[in-house]
Parts: C-alpha cells; structure tokens; sequence
C-alpha cells in the first residue's frame, strides 16, 4: 500500500537523534588525531618550488637565448652591409688612384677569393650559429677586405708623393 | 626524514657543479718503417705534436672539462669523432668533430666582436734584437683565451680599462671551459702530410722530419722546423715558428707572421704582415704587396734575394753587418734613417746599368771585405733601412 512520502521521512527523522553531548564528543576526537608532518610538508613545498623554477628557468632561458640569436643574427647583417659599403667605397677611391690595371686586376681577383671564402663561412654559420668562431671568421674577412684595399691606397700615396726631405748620402 | 634531506640536496648539488676533469676519448699507436708516411686532416680542431719517444707514431684526444655543466657534458663528448688507420703503409688521421661549445661568452661581447674594427695606432717600427725578438715569439706562442684575445684587440676600450676587465676575466672563480686536444707524437723519419683548416696546430718539440704542412686559417705554432723537403702553405693564417730551415714557405694574406730565423728558405708571399727575427743563409723571398720587418742578419748570411711588387720592406741593419745593397726595378721610394734617400743623384746611381736604383755598401766603403749581399728587384715598392726606430 502505498504512503505518503512525507510520513516516511517523519518517521526516519523520530528514529534518528544525535546525542546530546555529540559536539563535545566530536571535538575531543579531533584533538585526539594525529598532528600532520611539518617536515614533509616543507619538503613538498621546496620540491614544488623547485619545479616550479627549474620549468620557469627553462622556458625564460630558452626564449632568451632565441631572441638572442635573432638580435646576433640581425646585427651580422648590419655589419655586413656596413662593410660592404665601405668596401665598395674603398674600391672606388682606389681605381681612382692608380693607372696600374694589373694591380686593379690581382686586387679584383683576390677580394673575389675573399668574397667566396666569405659565403664558406656564411654557410657554416646558418648550420651553427652559435658558433663564436665563425663569427669572429666573418668579421674577420669582411674587415681583411677592407684593409687590404686601405693599404695599398696608402702604398700609392706614398709612391706619388712629392720627393722631399732628400737625403743623397748614406 | 634527515636522510632524504641530506640525499636530495646533494642531488642538487651535483646537478650543476663539476670539477675539472681529463679524459681520454681515443688513443692508438702504430708501428712504422723507414717508408711509413702519415697523412693528417684536421677541421676546427687543436693539434699538438711532438717528437715520439719509440719508434711508434701515437696519437691521443683528450677533452677535459673545467667546472661544466653535467647537462652539457654528453653532448661534448659526442661531438668528437677521431678516427685513424695504418693501411699500405700509410697511417691516416682525421678529426671529424663538430664544434661543440656551451654557450659561455655574453651576449655583448659577440655583439662587440661584430664591431671589432682593428686599426694599429704604431707609426714607427723598432728594432729588436735576436733575444728580443725570441721572447716575442714565446709570448706570441701562449694560449690566450678568447675574451682576452677579443679584449687586447679592441679599440674599443682604453688600455687601463683593457688591464681591469682581463684582471676581472683572469680571477673569475667558476670560469666553465672545455679543452679538446689531438696529441700526436711522431718518430724521426716519419713524413708527414697536414691538411688543417679552421684548427690550432701546435708543433711543440724540433722536428727534422720532412713535412707538407697546409693552412687553411687558424694559427701554427712551432719550434724548429728543419728539412730540405718541407714545403708550409699558410693561407688566411699566422705562422709564428722559431726557425724555419729548408724548404719552401708560402704565405698567403697571413697577418702577423713572426718568424725568429729563416734559412735555405725560398719564400712566397702575398697579401701578408711577417716580421723576420734573424736572416740566416741563402733566403729568396718573391712577394706581393706583404710588408717586411727584418730585424737581423747573420754574420756570414752570404745573400737575401727578394724579388718584390707593390711590397714594403723594411730592415734593421746592425753595425757589425757587412753587406752590399743593391735594388733595381722602378718606381721604388727609399728612405735611409727614415729620409726619403734621392737615389737619382746619389754617386752610386748608374744610369747606363739601367734599373738599378740603389748600389751601396753597408758597414763598409770595401769590397773586397764583403762577403753579403742584399739583392732586390722592385717594382712599385717602398724600402726603409735604419739601424733604429722606423717611422712609416
């Protein structure tokens, strides 16, 4: 037979009551429980922190050293062109100067050979830039071809200089 | 609960410090005859060789790490690949390795290497005696670090500011390095053939074996080389040797290549700064647009030819020295004491002989007392002689 619902749950309620000393009871069963490890704790703590930083590290370390590279990068091209201008200009003032078309001509051949050992060294670069030697091996041919071409433009002056300050004894 | 403590900070410890430490990653020995040759290849690499002991040709790489990372370690070691043979009698030797440096050098020094512009502040050369120039070559022939070599290059700091940041360099107390060396040591009658680029070859005992060595950038060190047979082609690279005897040099945009003694030697150059501590014995020099410093000459040097175009040379000439001194050719300025010498109306010139230029004694007034002979063909060429200071 069926019955109201709601008797049931009278019913339960008459049947269930709590004691009248259940908070006090209780309270003393919590202070009775065993105290948690604090050193457990802080080494769970330490250990999380140290994750923490060793993943934070990792990525701040990583993204650095990318944005690193790209501004190394950036910066070799820079150079480069400001050498190769300079080169250029160099080049130009040095044709202007001599008659000597064989000079010209050994002058061209070999900043040819430079130019081509450049692109070598350019190459191993994109494999490895990390590399401090390669970059030293760049800056070092981009500034031999400059030099060499300033040299024997000061060689030149000094050869069409006016004689003065002659001595004729030795 | 100490325990683990205890156990895990020494994990963490360990992780990022290493002390220094050697080890040998490859080693062999052969055997060889009277007709055994080696042939060596080496890319990016530093070389050591010396005299061997036996009768054996060694060779050993080492790498040795100086407080390096344990995380970086691995990736040292397997970038070294060495491999050797001995097979119809030729024993071969190869160093494949790749580069392999962790990233030790701040951001800002390559960046300044990129606007590194060298320009040498000297206006004058002075001479330097054979002692004097022997030291020069031993100080040249240290192992400077790169940050110190960059620092001493720059222009970019003052030379009080130069002596700090290398004193600061010098006693950093956790500098991280790794070194990876090829040591070879070969026996008396072993030729050898070295084909080297981008490498350090350090050549550490006095070697009389014949040798064809070839460089192609990097830097060569040695003692004293000496055989009739030697042929040394440095392209792109210094060679700073304590003496050279025998053989054929060729030197090719190789900067500040010092020399202490040079003997039986046919010389070829171009494009390159050698400074020659002392001219023994027969020399021949042919040369493009090089610069010349000779500082000294033997007594008995019996004669310098130097064939030259667009080349500047320089000499120091002793007192003692007795030597005639004769150039021909065109175009050529001399300065004597650092004046510009009017060889056109000097008593000497000659204009029936055609293209001799300067004909003169040096030390002495006598023939008959001369058994030297300084003989250059010029063309285009500036030469400076004084017993003192050069200005150029």
């Amino acid at each position: 037979m069926k019955r109201d619902i709601r008797d049931l749950f009278k019913e339960e309620d008459e049947l269930k009551t709590l004691p009248e000393n259940h908070r006090t009871e209780f309270l003393d069963k919590l202070k009775k429980q065993p105290k948690k490890n604090t050193a457990f704790t802080w080494l769970k703590i330490a250990a999380v922190l140290l994750v923490a930083l060793t993943v934070g590290f990792n990525i701040f370390y990583n993204t650095s050293e990318v944005e690193e590279e790209l501004l190394i990068i950036a910066q070799i091209e820079a150079v480069e062109a400001e050498y190769l201008a300079d080169i250029e200009t160099e080049w130009q003032n040095f044709i202007a100067i001599t008659e000597d078309e064989v000079l010209v001509e050994r002058f061209r051949k070999k900043l040819k050979a430079l130019d081509e050992d450049y692109q070598d060294i350019s190459f191993q670069f994109k494999q490895d830039s990390n590399n401090v030697l390669v970059i030293e091996a760049l800056v070092d041919n981009l500034q031999n071809r400059l030099q060499i071409i300033k040299d024997i433009q000061k060689h030149i002056k000094i050869l069409n200089q006016k004689d003065e300050h002659n001595e004729n004894t030795i | 609960m100490r325990t683990l403590f205890k156990i895990i900070i020494l994990m963490l410890i360990t992780s990022f410090q290493i002390q220094a430490q050697k080890e040998t990653l490859y080693s062999n020995s052969y055997q060889i005859d009277a007709n055994t040759t080696a042939l060596l290849e080496f890319k990016g690499s530093s070389v050591e060789i010396y005299k061997s002991l036996d009768d054996k040709f060694h060779i050993e790489y080492t790498i040795e790490f100086v407080n390096y990372p344990n995380r970086k370690k691995k990736a040292a070691i397997e970038s070294v690949k060495i491999e050797s043979d001995l097979s119809n009698n030729q024993i071969t030797v190869a160093d494949k390795s790749k580069f392999s440096m962790y990233r030790f050098y701040q951001f800002e020094t390559i960046s300044n290497i990129l606007y590194l512009r060298n320009k040498s502040t000297d206006t004058s050369y002075s001479p330097k005696s054979e002692d004097a120039f022997r030291n020069v070559i031993i100080e040249a022939q240290k192992p400077v670090p790169f940050y110190i070599r960059y620092i001493q290059n720059s222009n970019q700091y003052s030379e009080d500011e130069k002596k700090k940041s290398i004193e600061k360099y010098n006693n950093r107390k956790k500098r991280r390095k790794v070194i990876k060396t090829v040591k070879i040591k070969v026996p008396n009658n072993l030729s050898l053939t070295i084909n080297a680029k981008a490498s350090t070859i350090r050549i550490q005992d006095n070697l009389e074996n014949q040798i064809s060595l070839r460089v192609d950038g990097g830097k060569v060190y040695t003692q004293n080389l000496s055989n009739s047979n030697n042929i040394i082609k440095m392209k792109d690279a210094p060679l700073i040797a304590n003496s050279i005897n025998g053989g054929k040099l060729i030197l090719d945009n190789s900067k500040r290549t010092l020399i202490g003694e040079l003997k039986d030697v046919k010389l070829n150059s171009e494009f390159s700064l050698i400074e020659i501590g002392q001219i023994k014995n027969n020399v021949e020099i042919t040369d493009f647009t090089s610069k010349y410093l000779i500082h000294n000459f033997s007594n008995n040097f019996k004669e310098l030819i130097m064939n030259t175009e667009y080349s500047e040379m320089n000499f120091f000439i002793q007192e003692g020295i007795k030597s005639s001194f004769t150039t021909k050719g065109s175009a050529t300025k001399h300065y004597v004491e650092n004046k510009l010498f009017d060889y056109k109306n000097h008593k000497s010139y000659n204009k029936v002989k055609g293209d001799i230029m300067l004909d003169v004694f040096i030390n002495t007034s006598s023939e008959g007392s001369i058994d030297n002979k300084i003989s250059i063909t010029t063309h285009n060429g500036i030469i400076r002689i004084s017993k003192d200071i050069i200005k150029h």
